[in-house]
């Protein structure tokens, strides 16, 4: 038993997939492919089992500070009502139930982009305090988000030379700078790839 | 009961968005009830789409078509679970290593070709000359700034070189950033004005 | 920020009408849809969640109704878990059944499940479309749906249209270098930056940038709708916005020139 604690044998298991889908990449070989494919099949599964884990983790936190009447223990209880109510009705029911739908629709529905609508007004607030120009390159950045917002709102369409300067920033000067982003963080990403399957990183593994 | 859903539904989310909304006024309990809500019912929504799958990709093909290869994934998904255990918890480290193996496998053996010789080709063979020339220099600029963080080991005549290519790279950072900024307000104000259009066809019609 | 709640409003209750203009990038993803040969299989590809889907929305169910106007078939794949019910929605508002009664689910249009895993789950649905799913997201055994049958793999696939409101590296790597599908994306605005260097680099067929490009859309199908209203609301809001960002760097000079 003590073999299988050791975090080399993970390590060995990493490098083993990892290769294997790398060669599957280059190599056209029956076997190879079709195993590749196959275990690339079953992290689509294992990854459903992981989802479910935030439930359990969530049951975990929020039932321990329910238990031990913790700080906003209420919330903490309403929000284990709202999971197990709606868990329930979408399992027992369907997703395609009418309740299911209305809840999804009408409550969810209008959830998600009210969080994220909110940033709105606190936009307009950074607009005034936080977008100015104390240095050449924060006037680059205002300038960008100034013919930006100008070339994304249709009013910016009739105006003079907008849509033209918008789409040369869009193209080149962001597309630019985006690209030089795209290489660095590809190339940082294929070192911290390497030395993930050579055993270098071994942060993944839980203790 | 279809027409009292119907009839309550706009009130709902309208209710939804000002509960979320009375936050900029201040925290209050109501706001918190909303917010949680929202991630109680994301967890449960991510659980039971979850499980709906595992119904129908895992335990249908083992009943129904003796497929019990797939009993191998369904050990190594229930192995998750060992976390909770201090005894068997480094059985969690199974399917993780597979997972993370798999994962990079698939994203690095793409990327040089994705992100960096077709980049790196469209920089040095671009279709418009100026334009070409311009995002050219500014990829070079921003590469150099991400990458080069001293100018140790360097010869001496070309550090003011390297200087204006990192100041370069740090204009077309800003410019980014600037455009990424400029086109994240469209996506906000989008949610917030669809909320309010809901709210208008409510009061308004 | 009541400022800002009127102008949001205004235009809610009273479109103001302006105009807009259809970009490039838009007008060849509808090109690129239209010059497809009759019967060919399109993948509607979907990652966006709730919080996201106001934006995506317009260009979705213009989508549809190009797709259900043409000759050609499509997939509907969801890597989202919230995605299902919302392209469902989708299909639901624009009565598609009943809007085009020669599209026959299972023969030329169907809705496939949620795929968990990302970047995996791309792959794995590129190397075999039918290998990945045993039912559709309805319950139908896959065995019944004889589209899925003509999906053996990615060479089958004559288009991925990518709604999404992620980043552009993901998709990229696994459809367009790995297997070579030809790839339009539909990701949210704030996403577009990211976007277009692939598009640059004719990684990309087209690409459609959130309710603006849905408003294109819907003026290209000849269908206008949701799209433009809201866009009249985000121009008066993005004005007002400008004019915050001016106001504060008169401040600042102000400050400046008085404090030194």
């Amino acid at each position: 038993m003590s073999f299988f604690r050791r975090r080399e044998l993970y390590v060995a298991i990493t490098f083993i997939t990892g290769l294997l889908t790398i060669f599957d990449y280059f190599i056209s070989f029956d076997a190879l492919n079709n195993t590749a494919a196959a275990l690339r099949n079953w992290v689509v599964l294992i990854a459903y089992f992981a989802i479910v884990l935030g439930l359990v983790n969530t049951f975990v936190f929020h039932g321990r500070r329910v238990f031990r009447k913790g700080q906003q223990w209420v919330y903490s209880a309403w929000l284990l009502f709202v999971v197990v109510s709606i868990t329930l009705i979408g399992i027992f029911s369907g997703t395609n139930h009418p309740i299911y739908s209305f809840l999804f629709t009408n409550v969810y529905g209008a959830l998600g982009p009210s969080g994220y609508g909110i940033m709105a007004f606190f936009i307009a607030s950074a607009a005034f305090r936080a977008l100015r120009a104390r240095s050449f390159e924060a006037l680059i950045l205002l300038t960008a988000v100034v013919f930006t917002l100008l070339y994304r709102a249709p009013v910016g369409g009739i105006m003079p030379f907008i849509p033209q300067i918008g789409d040369w920033i869009q193209s080149v000067p962001s597309a630019g700078g985006m690209r030089g982003i795209i290489i660095g963080m590809a190339i940082g990403a294929i070192g911290m790839g390497l030395r993930t399957l050579l055993g270098y990183e071994r942060g993944y593994l839980p203790e | 009961m279809a027409d009292m859903l119907s009839t309550l539904s706009p009130w709902i989310g309208v209710l939804v968005t000002i509960g979320f909304w009375s936050y900029l006024y201040k925290e209050n309990p109501l706001f918190r009830v909303v917010e949680f809500t929202f991630i109680g019912f994301a967890t449960a929504h991510a659980t039971v789409m979850a499980i709906t799958e595992l119904k129908k990709n895992l335990v249908a093909p083992i009943v129904n078509k003796s497929n019990y290869i797939l009993l191998v994934p369904t050990v190594l998904g229930l192995l998750l679970y060992t976390r909770y255990s201090k005894d068997l918890r480094f059985l969690e480290r199974f399917p993780i290593s597979i997972m993370v193996g798999i994962g990079t496998g698939v994203a690095v053996r793409a990327m040089v070709r994705a992100q960096l010789l077709a980049q790196i080709q469209q920089t040095i063979q671009p279709g418009k000359p100026i334009d070409g020339l311009i995002i050219a220099l500014l990829t070079l600029g921003s590469v150099t700034y991400f990458i080069f963080s001293s100018e140790e080991g360097l010869p001496k005549s070309t550090i003011p070189f390297y200087n204006g290519l990192r100041r370069i790279g740090r204009i077309a950072i800003m410019a980014a950033m600037g455009a990424a900024f400029g086109n994240l307000c469209v996506t906000r104000y989008t949610m917030a004005i669809s909320r309010i259009m809901e709210a208008v066809k409510l009061f308004i019609g | 920020m009541v400022v800002m709640l009127i102008l949001m409003i205004i235009p809610a209750v009273n479109p103001l009408g302006i105009p807009i203009p259809i970009s490039d990038y838009t007008r060849e993803v509808y090109n690129y849809i239209e010059n497809l040969p009759s019967g060919s299989i399109i993948v509607v590809a979907n990652n966006v969640d709730v919080a996201l889907w106001p934006e995506e929305e317009t260009f979705a169910k213009a989508l549809f109704w190009h797709l259900g106007e043409g000759p050609h078939k499509f997939v509907i794949v969801n890597f989202g878990a919230d995605s299902p019910l919302l392209i469902s929605g989708a299909l639901t508002d624009i009565n598609f059944e009943i809007s085009f009664p020669n599209k026959k689910y299972g023969d030329d249009y169907v809705l496939m499940g949620f795929l968990a895993g990302g970047e995996t789950a791309m792959a794995s649905f590129a190397t075999n479309p039918q290998g990945v799913f045993e039912q559709d997201f309805y319950g139908t055994p896959i065995e019944q749906l004889s589209i899925m049958k003509e999906l053996k793999g990615a060479s089958d696939i004559d288009l991925i249209v990518h709604i999404t409101g992620s980043d552009a590296d993901s998709p990229v790597r696994q459809w367009v270098e790995t297997f070579h599908i030809p790839y339009a994306a539909a990701p949210t605005i704030g996403w577009v930056p990211t976007y277009m260097p692939y598009y640059n680099a004719g990684q990309l067929v087209g690409l459609i940038a959130g309710v603006q490009g849905g408003a294109e859309y819907e003026l290209l199908i000849g269908r206008p709708g949701s799209g433009l209203a809201i866009n009249d609301a985000l121009s008066l809001a993005f004005l007002f916005t400008i004019l915050l960002a001016i106001l504060g760097n008169i401040d600042h000079l102000i400050s400046r020139l008085k404090g030194g």
